[in-house]
C-alpha cells in the first residue's frame, strides 16, 4: 500500500473580500501517493493554479488542510515553509522564470542560495553542472536564459527544480509555451524522472497528450474535483 | 545565505539596475561630498586655529586685574582661604605630606613671582610653564631701510616682553639648516644660528673697543652713539654687584636680541608686506630678516606724549629668531633686559629709590605661560590657578572654536539634509525595482528564499551601494579638498596663517563618511525591502 505524501481535506479557497468575494476552490479533498505521477486538468480559471500554490505552500490563505511531505502547510512559519519549498519541492512554470541576468548555472544554482547550511561554492557548481549535464545542456552552462531555445530554457527550469533533488515536482502547464515536439521531450523526461528517480509529479495542463502521459488525471472544474481517471498504465 | 554568494548576487543586481541607482545615488553622494569636505574643513581649520593661532594647550596666567592698585603691603586677606592643602603635596612623597613652606609663601603674595611658577610647575596636568615679563614703558622702532631696500626706514610703535633664554631651543649651524628646510609648522628652532638669544650683559668680557660708527665694531655688535645712555653692566640677580649703570658712550656693545613670534610673521607676510610693498619673510629671505637690527627708542612713543620720569635711552635691538613663544604682536628679548629696563623706567622717589608699589615691574612676572597635557586637563587646571587667585588672559579662542564649530556643525546639518532627501530618492527607486523584480521576488520564494531572505537581499543590495556612494563621496570631497588647497596656495593671495592644507581627514571621518552611506541608503531601502518581503510567493508568482 502506497502511502500518501500530499494530501488536502476539504481545502476551501476565497479570492477578495465582502461582496467580491469569489470561492475558487470548493471542499477539495484530495490524496497523492509518494510516486505517483498525476496531472490536473480543467478549463482556465478552474482553479488549478490555486491548487498547486496551496500544495507548494507559496499560497496560505485558505481553509481546511494540507499536509505536504508528513508537515502541516499551515502550521508551517514562514522560515520552516520556506525550507519545505526549498528542499522537498520543486517548481516548474509555463513561462520558465528564469532570471535573465543570471547564467543557466547560476539559476540552476540559485537553490543553494537559500539553504540553511553554507555549501563550498565548488560543490554548488559541480551539483549545478551535473544536473544540466543531465538534460543536455552541458554547452549551455554559461550562457544566459535569452540566448537559449524554449525547450532548453523549460529543461533549465526543470534542472533547477531537480537541483535539491526533491520529492515532489509541482508543474503549472510546463509544456504550454512549447512546440508538441519539445513537449514530447519534456513528458518523456518527466516520465523517466517519475520512473527512475521516483519523483511524485503533479502537472497541471490542458493537453490531452501530457494527461494520458499521466497515471492519474484530476478534473476540475469551478473549483470542484468532477472526476478522477486512473489511465490503462498499471500503478506501481 | 553565504556572504559571498549575496554579494555575488547583489552585485549582479546593482549592474542589472545600474542606471536607476546611479541617478537615486547622486543625491548620496553629493551629500556625503558635502559632509566629507565640510567636516574635514572644519577640523582642518580648527588645526589650524589651535595649533597655531590659539594653541589649545597654552593657558596663559596673569595676576588678578585689582593687582593693579594693590601694593604687596596689602595683599588680599581672601588668600588665606583660597587654597586647600591639597594644592601643596610635593612630587614623589607619600599621599598628605604637604609642602608647608611653598603653602606659606603662596600666601602672602599674589603676585607671579618664582615660587608661583614653582607651583604651577609641580601641577600634574602642566606639561612646561614658562614666565613673562612686558616692557612696561613705550618704545619706538625704527630700521630696516637698507636691508629691505626701502625709500624709507620703517617706524613703529614696538611692544615687548621677556622670557627666560632657557626655555628656547637654540639650533647650532647644522640644526638651523635642517630646521629651515621644515615647513613652518613644525619647525623647532626658535633662534637660529648665527644668533644666540642672551643677556649679553652677564660676559664676563665686556670689552668690545671704541667707536665711531656702527661699522667700527664686530660682525653683530654695535656702536653706541648716544650721549647720555646708560647702560646696566650686571644682571640684577647678583645683588652684590649692581645694577651698576655706566656710560658706554662710543663703545661696541651686543644688541638686544629680539624675537618675533610666527604670529607676527603670517601676518607680515599675509597683510602688512603685501600692502605695504615690503619683502615677504619666507624660507630664503629669512636669512636677511635675521641679523635685522633697528635702532629702538626705549620710553618714547608714537602716540603718547606723555613723558616719563626718566631720560628715553636708545638700545639696538636685533632679531635672532621667530618663536611660538614670543609676543604674538611685538619683540620678545630675554627677561633680564625686560626687568632692568622696567627698573629702569620705574617711578622713583626723591631719594632715587623704586616706589613700593612699582617694584613689581621688575620684581614679578606679567605672566606665566602654561602648556597643559590634555584638553580635559584645562578645566582642573584652571580651576587651581583661581584658586591661588590668578586669572587667564581671555585669547578668544573659546570663542573662536566655538564658532568654526558652530558654522561646521551648520554645514554638515545641510550636508544630512541632503543624504535624508536623497534617501527618500532611494526608497522611491527601490519602490521601482521591486515592482519590476516582482516575479523574481516570487521565483526566489517559490525555490526556498523567506521573507527575511528577500529582505536581506534587498538590504545588502542597499549596503552595497551606499558603501560605493559613500566612498565616492569621500575620493570627490578629499579631490576637492586638494583642489580647494590648491586654489589658496596658487590663486588666492596671501593671507596670515595660510595653511599648508584647510583640510583635515582623520581616519574617523573617512570611516563614518563610507558608514554615513552605507547607513543612509539602508534606511532608504528599508521600507521598500520590507514591503517586498510581505508580499505572497502565490502573488509574485502572477502573470503581469
Ligand atoms: N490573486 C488572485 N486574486 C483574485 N482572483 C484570483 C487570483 N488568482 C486567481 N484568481 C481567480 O481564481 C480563479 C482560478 O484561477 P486559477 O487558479 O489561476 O485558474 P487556472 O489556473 O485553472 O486557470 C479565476 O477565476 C481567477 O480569476
Ligand atoms: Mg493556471
Amino acid at each position: 500500500m502506497a502511502e500518501a505524501i500530499i494530501s488536502l481535506t476539504k481545502v476551501n479557497k476565497y479570492y477578495g473580500h465582502g461582496g467580491g468575494r469569489q470561492q475558487v476552490l470548493h471542499d477539495v479533498t484530495l490524496t497523492i501517493n509518494h510516486g505517483d505521477f498525476i496531472s490536473i486538468v480543467g478549463t482556465s480559471g478552474s482553479g488549478k493554479t490555486t491548487l498547486l500554490n496551496i500544495v507548494g505552500g507559496l499560497d496560505r490563505r485558505y481553509d481546511g488542510s494540507c499536509t505536504v511531505d508528513g508537515k502541516l502547510v499551515e502550521k508551517l512559519d514562514d522560515k520552516r515553509l520556506a525550507r519545505l519549498r526549498n528542499e522537498t519541492l520543486g517548481f516548474v512554470f509555463q513561462s520558465f522564470n528564469l532570471m535573465e541576468h543570471l547564467t543557466c548555472w547560476e539559476n540552476v544554482a540559485l537553490s543553494a542560495f537559500f539553504q540553511g547550511s553554507n555549501i563550498p561554492s565548488g560543490q554548488v557548481y559541480k551539483r549545478a553542472v551535473e544536473v544540466l549535464e543531465r538534460f543536455g545542456l552541458h554547452d549551455k552552462i554559461h550562457s544566459h536564459p535569452a540566448n537559449l531555445s524554449g525547450g532548453q530554457k523549460q529543461r533549465v527550469a526543470i534542472a533547477r527544480a531537480l537541483y535539491n533533488k526533491p520529492k515532489i515536482l509541482l508543474c503549472d502547464e510546463p509544456t504550454g509555451n512549447l512546440d508538441s515536439k519539445t513537449g514530447d521531450d519534456v513528458i518523456e523526461l518527466f516520465k523517466s524522472l517519475n520512473r527512475e528517480d521516483g519523483i511524485t509529479l503533479l502537472v497541471i495542463t490542458h493537453e490531452e497528450r501530457v494527461s494520458r502521459a499521466t497515471d492519474r488525471s484530476i478534473q476540475l472544474e469551478d473549483g470542484r474535483i468532477v472526476s478522477e481517471n486512473t489511465s490503462a498504465a498499471p500503478v506501481k | 545565505m553565504n556572504f559571498h554568494n549575496v554579494i555575488k548576487l547583489v552585485r549582479k543586481n546593482i549592474r542589472r539596475n545600474s542606471k536607476q541607482l546611479l541617478v537615486a545615488s547622486i543625491g548620496i553622494v553629493i551629500g556625503l561630498w558635502a559632509f566629507s569636505l565640510f567636516l574635514s574643513f572644519g577640523l582642518g581649520i580648527t588645526n589650524v586655529v589651535e595649533g597655531e593661532i590659539f594653541p589649545w594647550d597654552k593657558i596663559e596666567v596673569i595676576p588678578p586685574a585689582t593687582n593693579l592698585e594693590t601694593s604687596r603691603s596689602r595683599a588680599p586677606e581672601s588668600g588665606d582661604e583660597a587654597c586647600d592643602e591639597n594644592d601643596f603635596y610635593i612630587d614623589g612623597q607619600p599621599n598628605g605630606t604637604v609642602d608647608q613652606d611653598l603653602a606659606l609663601k603662596f600666601h602672602k603674595r599674589r603676585f607671579l613671582d618664582d615660587d608661583v611658577v614653582q607651583l604651577i610647575r609641580r601641577r600634574p596636568e602642566v606639561r612646561t610653564a614658562y614666565p613673562k615679563m612686558k616692557f612696561t614703558f613705550p618704545a619706538v622702532a625704527e630700521g630696516g631701510q637698507e636691508e629691505l631696500h626701502l625709500s624709507s626706514p620703517l617706524r613703529t610703535e614696538i611692544f615687548a616682553d621677556g622670557i627666560e633664554p632657557h626655555t628656547l631651543k637654540q639650533c647650532d649651524e647644522a640644526a638651523t639648516n635642517e630646521d629651515l628646510e621644515r615647513p613652518r609648522e613644525i619647525r623647532q628652532c626658535d633662534v637660529y644660528h648665527p644668533f644666540k638669544f642672551k643677556d649679553y650683559s652677564q660676559d664676563e668680557d665686556l670689552e668690545l673697543g671704541f667707536c665711531e660708527k656702527h661699522g667700527d665694531c664686530d660682525k653683530y655688535v654695535f656702536c653706541n652713539l648716544e650721549e647720555a645712555a646708560t647702560l646696566w653692566v650686571f644682571p640684577l640677580n647678583k645683588p652684590d654687584a649692581g645694577p651698576r649703570r655706566e656710560s658706554f658712550h662710543k663703545r661696541c656693545y651686543h644688541a638686544v636680541p629680539v624675537l618675533v613670534s610666527t604670529y607676527l610673521l603670517e601676518l607680515w607676510n599675509g597683510s602688512i608686506a603685501p600692502a605695504h610693498g615690503y619683502p615677504k619673510l619666507s624660507k630664503s629671505t629669512l636669512s636677511t630678516f635675521l641679523g635685522l637690527s633697528f635702532e629702538t627708542y626705549l620710553g618714547l612713543s608714537m602716540f603718547s606724549s606723555k613723558a616719563q620720569t626718566v631720560p628715553p635711552i636708545t638700545r639696538r635691538f636685533q632679531l635672532v629668531g621667530i618663536s611660538r613663544k614670543a609676543i604674538p604682536l611685538g619683540v620678545t628679548a630675554p627677561l633680564s633686559y625686560a626687568a632692568r629696563f622696567n627698573d629702569y623706567f620705574a617711578t622713583r622717589d626723591e631719594a632715587g629709590d623704586v616706589l613700593d608699589k612699582e617694584r613689581e615691574k621688575s620684581e614679578t612676572y606679567s605672566s606665566i605661560v602654561v602648556r597643559v597635557n590634555s584638553k580635559k586637563q584645562i578645566t582642573s587646571f584652571l580651576a587651581f590657578v583661581k584658586k591661588l587667585g590668578f586669572t587667564q588672559e581671555d585669547t578668544n579662542a573659546e570663542t573662536v572654536g566655538l564658532v568654526i564649530l558652530f558654522i561646521t556643525g551648520i554645514l554638515v546639518f545641510i550636508s544630512f539634509v541632503i543624504v535624508i532627501i536623497a534617501a527618500i530618492n532611494i526608497a522611491n527607486t527601490y519602490f521601482m525595482i521591486i515592482s519590476e523584480r516582482r516575479r523574481e521576488i516570487g521565483i526566489m520564494r517559490a525555490i526556498g528564499a523567506n521573507r527575511g531572505d528577500v529582505r536581506a537581499i534587498f538590504l545588502a543590495e542597499a549596503a552595497l551601494l551606499g558603501f560605493l556612494d559613500g566612498a565616492l563621496g569621500l575620493v570627490l570631497g578629499w579631490l576637492t579638498a586638494r583642489f580647494v588647497d590648491w586654489v589658496i596656495w596658487n590663486v588666492v593671495p596671501e593671507f596670515p596663517f595660510k595653511p599648508e592644507t584647510a583640510f583635515h581627514f582623520p581616519m574617523w571621518l573617512v570611516l563614518s563618511t563610507v558608514i554615513f552611506g552605507v547607513a543612509f541608503c539602508v534606511l532608504g531601502a528599508l521600507f521598500p525591502a520590507y514591503k517586498a518581503a510581505k508580499i505572497e510567493p502565490s502573488e509574485a508568482l502572477l502573470p503581469q
